[in-house]
Formats: C-alpha cells, sequence, structure tokens
C-alpha cells in the first residue's frame, strides 16, 4: 500500500543521498547482471518491466507490540487518558 | 473508564488523531465513533442492574450523537453505499439504546438499499460484522444459513494457530465471536466445539501476556463471558493481571503509547490527544470486558483457582526456571505476568503449568529453536499435561523436522 512520504522520510532520503552513503553505481552494476535475465524471466514484472523507479528503500522496522513502557511512567499519563 | 470514553469523544470524535511521524498512532474519527457506540451497545444490558452506570451511558450517548449523525457521514451514506455500515455503525448502536434519528435512519436505509451497496468484498469476520449490524439495526435475532456459513468460514472454523499466530488472524478470531453471539445477546451457532475454540483462545492469550497485547488479550478474554462458559485457570489469571495493570497506571496501557514520543509533544493538548489515540482502544476493550462479565447470564474470571491438574512444587519451580532461560527480553525484564506469578499462592500457580509450558512453546517456535521444542515436550508428557493445540502443534514441528533433516542429508549426499 502506498502513501505520502512523511517531511521526516524525505528528510532522511534525501541526507542519505548527500552523504553519498548508497552508492548507485555499485547497485546498479549489480543489478545490471541479473537485470537481462530476470526480465526474461518474468518475475517482479512490476520492478523489471516497470519503470524502476524504486532503487533503494530505506525500510523502518517498528515493533509496535513490543513491550508496555514502564508502568511506573505510564502513571503520569493517566490524567491525560480520565480528563 | 467511561470516563475515559468521555474524554475520547470529546478529544477523538470530531476529527480523529493525525500524525504523520508515528502512523500508529492515528486513527479516524468514524473508528473513534463506531467503537465508543459499540461499547456503550456492550455495556447497556449490565446498566439493568447499576443505575449509576445507566446514568453515564446515557450522558455519553448524547456527547456522541452530533458525531455519529454528523454532516461527513451522512455525505459518506450517499457517496459510498458500500461503506453504509460502516457509516452508520455508530448511529445503529445508539438507536439500538434508546436514542433513534429517523430522519438519519431513512438515509441510512437507502444507502444500504442502494445498487453499490454490496459491490465490496470483504473477509468472513467482516461480512459477519456487516449482518451483525443488520440484525442490531432489525431487532432481529434470527440464524440464517449465510451466518453459519460464514461463521465455518471465519477463524472460528480453524485454528489461529496456537505456537506462531499473526495478530491479523487472532483479531479475526476474537472478532468472529463477537459477532456470532450478537454480543452475548444470543446462542450461537458454532463451526467447532466450544471446548476446541476456548483451546485456542487459551494459547492466543498466552502469547498476548507474554507480548503485554492486552489490547488484543482483552479480547480474547471476551470468549469466555460470550460464549457464557467457566473460566479456566489461565483466562482468570490473564484477567488479574490485566486488572493489576490497570490499577497500577490508571488506564489498561498499549504498547503503542511511546514515552519518548509523548515528551516530544510540547503542548498539553496534543499529549492528552496522542495518549487518548492510543490507549483509548484497551481501555474500552478492558470496560467491555468488565461490562460482559457483569452481565446477567454471562460467566465471570474467578477469583481463586486451583484444580485437578496440579505439578509439584519442584516441577513448577523447573518450569519457571525454564521460562527464564528461553526469555526473548533478558533477565530481569520478564513480561508483568511474572510478577504476578510470583504473588500467587502454590495452589493457584502450580495450577498455571500448562500456561507456561505454552508460553515456552510459543518462544521457542518464535526463535525456531527446534530442539528446545523437543525439550519441552517431554517435560510435557513427564507432568502428564500434554493437551492443547500448542502441543499438537509442537509435536507436528518435531515430526516435521525429521522429514526437513532427512532432506539436508540427501542434499548433502548429492553434492
Amino acid at each position: 500500500m502506498s502513501r505520502t512520504r512523511t517531511a521526516t522520510e524525505q528528510e532522511i532520503a534525501k541526507a542519505l543521498i548527500e552523504s553519498k552513503g548508497v552508492d548507485f553505481e555499485k547497485i546498479g552494476a549489480v543489478i545490471g547482471k541479473f537485470g537481462a535475465a530476470a526480465a526474461l524471466a518474468a518475475d517482479g514484472d512490476e520492478i523489471w518491466c516497470g519503470t524502476m523507479r524504486v532503487l533503494v528503500r530505506v525500510l523502518r522496522i517498528r515493533d509496535p507490540l513490543g513491550p508496555v513502557e514502564q508502568l511506573s511512567e505510564l502513571q503520569q499519563l493517566g490524567q491525560s487518558v480520565r480528563g | 473508564m467511561l470516563k475515559i470514553a468521555a474524554s475520547t469523544v470529546h478529544a477523538l470524535a470530531g476529527q480523529g488523531y493525525v500524525d504523520p511521524d508515528e502512523p500508529e498512532a492515528q486513527v479516524g474519527a468514524t473508528k473513534v465513533v463506531g467503537e465508543t457506540a459499540f461499547l456503550l451497545l456492550a455495556a447497556m444490558p449490565a446498566s439493568r442492574r447499576f443505575p449509576e452506570l445507566h446514568r453515564q451511558i446515557s450522558e455519553l450517548a448524547s456527547q456522541l450523537i452530533p458525531h455519529a449523525r454528523a454532516e461527513a457521514l451522512r455525505v459518506g451514506l450517499c457517496m459510498r453505499p458500500a461503506l453504509a455500515r460502516d457509516y452508520g455503525l455508530g448511529h445503529i448502536c445508539l438507536s439500538a439504546i434508546g436514542f433513534p434519528d429517523p430522519t438519519f435512519d431513512r438515509l441510512y436505509r437507502q444507502s444500504v438499499e442502494a445498487v453499490g451497496a454490496g459491490s465490496v468484498e470483504r473477509v468472513p469476520y467482516r461480512e459477519m460484522e456487516q449482518r451483525w449490524i443488520d440484525r442490531i439495526w432489525s431487532g432481529s435475532r434470527g440464524k440464517t444459513r449465510d451466518d453459519t456459513r460464514l461463521a465455518r468460514l471465519s477463524m472460528l472454523g480453524r485454528s489461529p494457530g496456537a505456537l506462531i499466530a499473526s495478530r491479523e488472524d487472532i483479531y479475526a478470531f476474537t472478532h468472529a465471536l463477537f459477532y456470532v453471539t450478537d454480543l452475548g445477546e444470543r446462542s450461537a451457532v458454532l463451526p467447532r466445539s466450544i471446548r476446541a475454540i476456548l483451546e485456542d483462545a487459551e494459547a492466543a492469550l498466552a502469547r498476548c501476556l507474554d507480548t503485554e497485547d492486552y489490547d488484543l488479550g482483552g479480547e480474547v478474554l471476551l470468549a469466555w463471558p460470550l460464549l457464557r462458559y467457566r473460566w479456566s485457570s489461565s483466562a482468570s489469571f490473564a484477567f488479574r493481571v490485566m486488572a493489576r495493570v490497570e490499577d497500577q497506571v490508571g488506564f489498561l496501557p498499549a504498547p503503542t503509547t511511546r514515552l519518548e514520543r509523548y515528551r516530544q509533544l510540547e503542548r498539553e493538548e496534543d499529549r492528552k490527544r496522542y495518549v487518548l489515540a492510543t490507549a483509548y482502544h484497551t481501555a474500552y476493550v478492558m470496560g467491555m470486558l468488565c461490562a460482559m462479565m457483569l452481565r446477567p447470564g454471562c460467566t465471570r474470571a474467578a477469583r481463586s483457582w486451583g484444580g485437578a491438574k496440579q505439578t509439584s512444587a519442584s516441577n513448577h519451580r523447573h518450569l519457571r526456571d525454564l521460562l527464564r532461560s528461553t526469555s526473548l527480553r533478558g533477565s530481569g525484564n520478564e513480561p508483568h505476568w511474572f510478577t504476578d506469578l510470583d504473588d500467587l499462592p502454590q495452589r493457584e500457580s502450580t495450577a498455571l503449568s500448562h500456561l507456561l509450558l505454552v508460553v515456552a512453546l510459543q518462544r521457542a517456535a518464535k526463535g525456531g529453536e527446534i530442539e528446545r521444542l523437543r525439550h519441552i515436550l517431554e517435560m510435557a508428557v513427564r507432568l502428564r499435561l500434554v493437551s492443547g493445540p500448542a502441543m499438537r502443534e509442537a509435536a507436528r514441528v518435531l515430526r516435521s523436522s525429521v522429514l526437513l533433516s532427512n532432506s539436508f542429508v540427501q542434499a548433502d549426499c548429492h553434492t
């Protein structure tokens, strides 16, 4: 499901490009090795037959179901909830 | 709890909560309105015995009315009849508890009867929800063949997976149960035995307790009052854990409420809206659970338990050591339920050995530790506690692992 990039995500993408932390030439060289064969195999056709605009994805891996925060600290939020 | 609902309506029923940098916190106004009305509907039967509760429900219903019949929802009914029941849920629930609105109702009727009303494909539990809304609206409690067919196709007709279940599948399981029982109002035609369904609920509960997922855990606990079945030791214990955590914090917290994000927000109003957006649903689930337990005919969590399936104190200690050794969070940082387990009298604690084994199996499965699964199953055999879907799944994994290891040997021979 697509969604609009947030300002922070846009900022991270820009900073990554400016830092030259992403070596697009190397990525291109690696993908180039598989490109023709993969295109003929027709797997992942949205990527291979499409415009290939997405070259690098930075995934923010979240664990929203990690443990609950410290209960003693959450107590201070009780007033907000109960009004 | 209804105070929390009143705060939620005040803060979120108008425009919901939007935070582009915290997508998990976001919630739409329609969802808040629908769920608040749903809570009031669920709590109404209990209020027959408690006049103060009835007064609070009526007061909150009055606050909710302008949001449940807001212009945006009326426009939605006109433009998107396929979502009519989603837009109309608040109105339907309010009407059912004595706050009708004939004008809105005519608009709603036109929308659900429109040609395009069926132009959305839904998974079975969502389809069950649509039928349930129709029953609330019409006041009919009749069962149809379609209800039976949908229940069979839903997660009530199959196990959500006792070792590695997805949160979504457990959610589908709990919601299917809401609708098949009409929130406890009718005896359900179930596609499997109550015992099999509650065994799945116990396994899901173990997972929820161990991940501190009280939002889903509370919904799972509703299985016992909705099915009007006597609460098991594990279910009663889980309720005690959640009630203790709720008492300690002042509301039942969810993992989505992050202190870091809370502190980043400068305005008090923004902080309040953030906490409500991330915490209201779990609070509602707890409210609904309590309301169901107070409902005439529904069953309640046991204050104490024990029973035939107790293990010896030394075996129980061994199990606790095993759990500490399989901790996914590091020593000294065990989930809340460990504290409650330590506080239990021995008779109650040792009656929870099966729960401990299931948690240990789930932890081992999550870590892909087949050898540990075998070790835990062996312990279950020694303790004569081999029962339930988690044990069966673990045994199945062990059988598959033999085939797996054979396939590795064959692959080695070919190379």
